[in-house]
This record gives C-alpha cells, structure tokens and sequence, in this order.
C-alpha cells in the first residue's frame, strides 16, 4: 500500500517565523504548507491531506487549542505539534489532554522540533492505516445479509456452530454456508483472521 | 451615801474614759485632730467636776474662791477645745471668731488670776447653807466681779459661733452633727449660764459645771463614736471594692504595682508576678526589676520611668521581660505619679499586661503582610517576564530556524546561494525585532511621565523611614538619616524618588538578613556634591555584593538573592536617570554595601 506524500502543515500568524520553519522543513527534505491563521488553515487544507500540523499556541481570533479541537472533530484528524513563544503549564496540560502530539518552544533546537514531526507524521500514517482498514471493513459489513451479520456476532462471541445452530433456531448445514459465504466476503482465511480484522475495526464489543 | 460625790464621781469618771478612748484613737491617727480635742475637753470636764464637788463643801470663803478660780481654767479649756473641736468636726465656724473667742478666755484667766479671788466674784464675805439633793451644802455670798460682764460677752460669742457654724453644717448637708451639737451645746451654755446666775444670788452650791459639761462631752462623743462605726462601715466597704477590683483585675489579667520612689521599694501583686513570671514574692528594688527587663529595652524604659518622675507626665512602655527560666514576655505597663504637698515624688503607681500573645500576632500578621507583599512583586514581575519572553521568543525561534535552515542548505552542492542570502536577510531582520522587544520593555520602566516639584531630601527621606519604620523594627534593624545642613532641594517626582529610597532600603534589609551576625545598620545620607548635585546614599552592614556582579546589578532580571525578582535597581536606576542623575554601588571597605545616586539641586544658582 503506497502512502501519499505527507506534508507539514504549519500554522503561525508570525510571518517571519514561517518563512525560518518552512526553509527548515524544505531543507530536511520535508514538504511544507504554511497558513498564517487556523481559520485559513481549515478552510484551505484539502480534505484527504496526510502529514501533521504544526501550530502556534498563541494567534489571534482562533488559538492553537482551539484549532487542535476543531481538528480532532474532522473527517480527517491530523496530529498535531504545538510550537509557542512561552508555554505555561495550564495550557500545555491541555494541548497534551486534547492529543497533541508534542507541545515545544519556539526555540527549541531543530533536532526535537524534526523528531516531534517524525512521531506525528508516524501516528498520522498509522492511524490513517486504522482508518482505512476500519473503513473498509465497514463497507465489507455491510455487504453482508443479515442472517450472515448474526453468524458473525455469534462467531465473536466464540460459539460454535453447534451452538450457533441452536441459538438462532436453524440447522448446523446452513450455519456452515453462512459462515462460508461471509469469510468469502470479508476476504478472510481462518476464523483466527476474522477475528484479528474484528478488533481492528472494533467489531468485538457485545452489541 | 452622798447622792453629789456619786453624781459627781460618776460624771468625772465618764468623761475621763471617753477622754482616754479618744486619745487612744489620736495616738493611733495623729490626723484626728477633732479627737484630741474632744480628750482634753473631757478631761477638762471631770477635772471641773472633782473641783465643783470640793468646792460645793468648802468651809472658808477663801477656800471657795480658790477653788472656782481653779474651776475656771478648767471651763476655759473646753470653751476653747469646744471651738477648735467645732473647727475641726463640722469644718465650719468663722475663723476670725474662733480666735476672737480664744483670746478673749485667755484675757478673762489673766483677770481671774490677778489679785481679786476670780473671775466670778470681787469678794466673797461668807459662805451660807443650802439644802441641794439632801445634803448641806456651801454657796457663796459676796460682791460679783465688774468683769464677770466679759464671761457672758464669751459665752455670747460662743453660742453666736456654734449656731452660726451649725447652720453652715445644716446647709452643707451635715444636718445630723449640726444639730446633735448645736442642741447640746447651746442647751448647755444656756443652763450654764442659769446655774451662774443662781450660784451667784446664794441659791445654788455651785454652777453644776459637772452636769452642763456632761451634756457636752456625752453630745461629742456620740458624734465621735458615730464616726467610728461609719469608719468600720467605710473600711468594710473598701474591703468588697478592693475584691471586686482584684476580680476584675484578675479578669483582665492586669496587674498592679507600685514603686515606693523613696524607699526604693518596688510592690507587685500576684496577677502583676505571675504574668511576668520573674519576681521572687515580697518587694524588690527598682534596679532588680529593671535587670529582668530585656538589655535591648532597660534603658528607654528607664529613661521613660525618669521622665515620668521628672516632667510629671503618664507612664507607659511595652517591653519585653526575660524570666530567669529563658522565657521572654512582652509587658505593657502604665502608671502615674503621686507626688506630697511640695510637688516632690512619692511614688509611681500603675498597671502591668502580658502582652506576648498580642504581640506574636502582631509579628506574624507583620510577616503575612512582608510575604504577601513579596509574593504581588514576584507576581507582577513574573507577569511581565512572561510577556517579555513570549514577544522575544517569536524573533529568536525565527532566527533559529533559520540558521539550522542555513546550515542544512550549506551542506548541499553546491550549496543554494540565494536562499543563503535571504536567510541572512531575515536573520538581521529578526534580529532587529528582538531588538525592538527590548527597547519597547525598557520604555515600560523607563517612566517618561514625571510630576517635578521642589523636594527637601531630609523630608523625603523621613517619609520613606517612616514608611518602613515596621518593617525596620521587625527585620531588627537600626536606621540612622543624616542630611547635611543647610542642603539645597532637589526637583523630582517624590513618589518615584521614595520608591527609589524604598527599593534600596529592602534591599539594604535583606543583605542584613543574609548575614547570620554582625551589627545591624543601615544609614540614608544625603550631601551637596560637586556639579549641582546632591548625593544620597544608602549604607548598610549586610552581606555586601558579589565584585563581578557590580556591573550588571542594575540590569533588569539581575538578582543576587534567590528570592529577588531582580528588577528594583532596574526600576531605581531608570527612575534616577529619568531625573537625569546617575546611580552607582559599591561594596564598603568594611562590611556591607553602599548604594549612591545623584539628583540635579531644583536652583543650581542658590546652591552655588
């Protein structure tokens, strides 16, 4: 599976601090976007976009918090790197609460600003994996009729088809080729497989 | 048995022991006057009466003669002690009067000892028998003397001088001794005088002095007794005030003590001993209780008790005590001076309070307000240190990022020239801005806007130590000002140029904390110097300063205590060059620290 490339996303109503992190990010080889507000950011920054966010705390009209907020609420959750002029403690406490991934000063040296970036543009393609995998295991879901969706939830729960048979009052013959037809649907091998792609998209809860 | 020698004993012996009771009560309080008086009246009386009853059997017309003469120095003690007894009771009877009568009876007694037999009679031929209570007696018969007229002008004078001190009494509100006396004696005289007047005409053996007089010393010792008994009423009285005083005393824990100036005897009370804790029980010395008095306070407490005494003024000191146990107690005592008739003083009077509870209060209010205080400057200065770093930040994070840029393009090959240059181009800009943040900060403190007026230093300098005092007070710490004379004002804004003197003079308190020991002085001096200028320092026996930090004391945020926010030299140093004078520090070649700033003088011409 090919990522797309990634890119840093860097949010500062300081003009000329921009220009220093963006020349930064160029020369280590990064691709950089700069917004000069989080309101410019969100209304710009393209919908499928991978990569992360790297933010001033501090702005005028919508600060680094709340953009960080509005962030995790979207389709799409880019982690986030807080970069600030002077961090006190209550509000690095909840940048560090609302998921950020770090929470720096501006004057950080380059090499803890590009290893906070390397960890949120891992998470990024880690929890866009998830995401995905999620995704499409939903729509695999949904393909299923709802006799093999009730074979599913009994297969989960680690009945056998014995058991399954008598729970939904059919005979063992049809439990096997719902239980066929459905693997064959999700594109699974083994009931050990099956169950792997249930935690990952979170199928495991009891309904 | 002779119904006369047992009247006449009786009555004698009566007023003999009134007289003796009376003189006892004189030998016991040598003030009572009146009581003295009344005994030798008394004892003039019985004398009177044993001469009467010698008299009324006399055989010889000499021998009456002799014997009323004896009879009438008798009478004229009591008519006199009468007088003076009056005088002295009642407080009332004209004084003039009293003397006049006096000397008048003196005059009758020289007439009744010259030749002729007495005052009474010029010559008495015989003597004749008179029946007076079964019994023969003798009554004289013979010429009066011309002079007898004085007796009766006295006895005139008397009874006008007990009526009119009676009256006066009565309207003073002393009715009862007014009357009780008054009656009696005016009864008396009156029924002297008849008896007299019958005496004289043979009809009666004698005067009956015994039984007049009888009614008299009877009426003054009924009146005399009366005092007695309201006395002991009177002490019984005191007695319940006193318990109660001592209840109430003990209530509001305050003690009592008196300090005998002329005996040096120095008297405390229980409450008084127990809240000092230190005093042995019974008296001591003026000295012994000055040396349980903390060193630091004996002598001002000394010298406020002979200021006391000196120029008559109230008593009142807070000092501390040092029990012999260790223990230190703070006492507020009070007291006032009683001085004799001559203005000299007997004694100092007054009342003690433990006191150490209120003052620890005091204390540690006093170190809340010091810490509050502290922690609003810390406070304001962290505010303001948060600002500075967040605006500083912006410029030196650009700068960073883009020298790490800068490195990272030279590493490349060849290496991106123009983007090099355009990070130099933003470096120096960035540069520039931090600059800028500086400046901006610098004029925050630099107060442009000063309110100038004429200022006279030794004032200024005095509401700053005033300010402080407290706080000087509680740090233990001794502030000496010295402005030379004649020094010329100084133009400045006074609240900046007192918080300068205020910020120089904490810090002078906290580099006499910083040292464990050693004196404990700080010194504000003011002198003219050259160039117009006055020169103020602030001297101190602290710790002293750090030589390589005399250079960058007065930067901002340079602090050498580690509680220091290290921005009041800051502030002193922009307030003093907003004056357009300078400040300097220095270490003193002894102990401590000194601190000097200039002013400009408010007229140069004056000063030169």
């Amino acid at each position: 599976m090919s990522d797309p490339v990634q890119t840093v996303f860097v949010v500062d109503d300081d003009e000329f601090f921009l220009r220093g992190i963006q020349r930064l990010l160029r020369s280590s080889g990064y691709v950089s976007e700069c917004f000069s507000s989080a309101g410019d950011f969100l209304a710009r920054c393209p919908r499928e976009a991978t990569g992360c966010v790297l933010a001033d705390l501090q702005m005028p009209q919508m600060d680094g918090l709340a953009l960080q907020a509005a962030l995790a609420q979207s389709a799409n959750p880019l982690p986030v790197v807080f970069l600030t002029g002077q961090g006190d403690i209550p509000s690095s406490v909840a940048a560090m609460r609302g998921g950020a991934e770090d929470f720096l000063v501006k004057t950080a040296p380059k090499e803890a600003v590009i290893a906070a970036i390397e960890r949120a543009l891992a998470r990024d393609q880690l929890e866009r994996r998830a995401r995905m995998r999620r995704l499409e295991l939903e729509r695999s879901c949904e393909r299923l009729t709802p006799r093999e969706r009730e074979v599913l939830h009994h297969v989960l729960k680690g009945l056998r088809n014995k058991q399954i048979a008598h729970a939904m009052n059919i005979d063992e013959r049809s439990v096997k080729r719902h239980r066929t037809n459905l693997m064959k649907k999700l594109g699974v091998g083994s009931v050990a497989e099956l169950i792997q792609i249930a935690v990952e998209a979170g199928l495991t809860q009891p309904e | 048995m002779s119904w006369v020698t047992v009247c006449w004993s009786m009555a004698a012996g009566v007023s003999l022991t009134l007289a003796a009771v009376h003189f006892l009560v004189w030998l016991r309080d040598r003030a009572a006057i009146a009581n003295l008086l009344f005994a030798v009246s008394a004892v003039a009386a019985a004398a009177a009466a044993m001469l009467e009853l010698v008299m009324m059997r006399a055989q010889a017309p000499a021998e009456f003669g002799a014997i009323l003469r004896w009879m009438h120095v008798a009478a004229a003690v009591i008519m006199i002690t009468i007088v003076w007894f009056i005088r002295h009771y009642l407080r009332t009877g004209r004084l003039w009067l009293a003397w006049l009568i006096t000397g008048l009876r003196g005059l009758i007694l020289v007439l009744n000892f010259s030749p002729i037999p007495n005052a009474t009679f010029q010559e008495i031929h015989a003597l004749r028998e008179v029946l007076f209570l079964g019994e023969t007696l003798s009554a004289p018969v013979g010429e009066t003397n011309p002079w007898r007229v004085l007796i009766h002008l006295n006895v005139a004078m008397v009874l006008i001088y007990v009526l009119d001190a009676a009256v006066a009494a009565w309207k003073l509100g002393r009715g009862r001794q007014a009357l009780v006396l008054g009656a009696s004696i005016l009864t008396a005289f009156v029924m002297a005088a008849v008896f007299s007047g019958l005496m004289v005409r043979g009809i009666l053996p004698s005067p009956l002095v015994a039984l007049v007089f009888l009614i008299i010393v009877l009426a003054m010792a009924l009146e005399l007794s009366v005092d007695l008994i309201r006395a002991k009423q009177l002490s019984r009285d005191l007695r319940e005030s006193e318990e109660r005083m001592r209840l109430a005393a003990r209530a509001a824990d305050l003690g009592f003590w008196d300090w005998d100036v002329r005996r040096d005897q120095v008297w405390i009370d229980d409450v008084g001993r127990e809240r000092t804790g230190v005093l042995e029980p019974g008296l001591t010395s003026h000295e012994r209780y000055l040396s349980l008095v903390h060193a630091d306070d004996r002598d001002w407490v000394r010298q406020a008790l002979e200021e006391a005494i000196e120029h008559d003024k109230a008593f009142e000191a807070e000092f501390r005590m040092i029990s012999p146990q260790g223990g230190e107690r703070w006492i507020a005592a009070s007291g006032q001076v009683e001085r004799d008739a001559q203005g000299e003083p007997l004694r100092l009077r007054g009342i003690s309070m433990d006191i150490t509870a209120r003052r620890q209060f005091e204390r540690e209010l006093q170190k809340h307000r010091l810490a509050l205080g502290h922690t609003q400057r810390v406070f304001a200065v962290g505010q303001l240190s948060a600002a500075l770093a967040h605006e500083l930040n912006q410029p030196l994070g650009a700068i960073l990022r883009n020298a790490e840029a800068g490195e990272l393009f030279l590493r490349q090959d060849p290496p991106d020239l123009g983007e090099l240059r355009e990070i130099f181009v933003d470096i120096q800009r960035d540069d520039q801005r931090a600059a800028a943040v500086i400046d901006r900060m610098r004029a925050l403190l630099r107060y442009k806007e000063l309110r100038l007026e004429v200022i006279g230093l030794q004032e200024l300098i005095e509401q700053v130590a005033t300010l402080l005092s407290s706080e000087i007070q509680a740090r233990g710490a001794a502030l000496r000002i010295t402005v030379s004379p004649k020094l010329p004002d100084v133009r400045g804004d006074r609240i900046h140029l007192q918080q300068v003197l205020v910020n120089l003079l904490l810090n002078g308190l906290d580099a006499l904390d910083a040292r464990q020991n050693g004196a404990r002085q700080i010194e504000i001096s003011a002198a003219h110097v050259e160039g117009g200028l006055v020169e103020v320092a602030v001297k101190d026996t602290g710790v002293g300063i750090d030589p390589d930090r005399l250079v960058d004391l007065f930067e901002p945020f340079v602090t050498t205590k580690s509680e220091g926010t290290g921005i009041g030299l800051a502030i002193s140093k922009a307030i003093v060059e907003a004056h357009g004078g300078h400040i300097r520090a220095e270490n003193n070649p002894g102990s401590g620290a000194c601190i000097r700033f200039t002013l400009p003088v408010a007229c140069p011409e004056e000063a030169a």
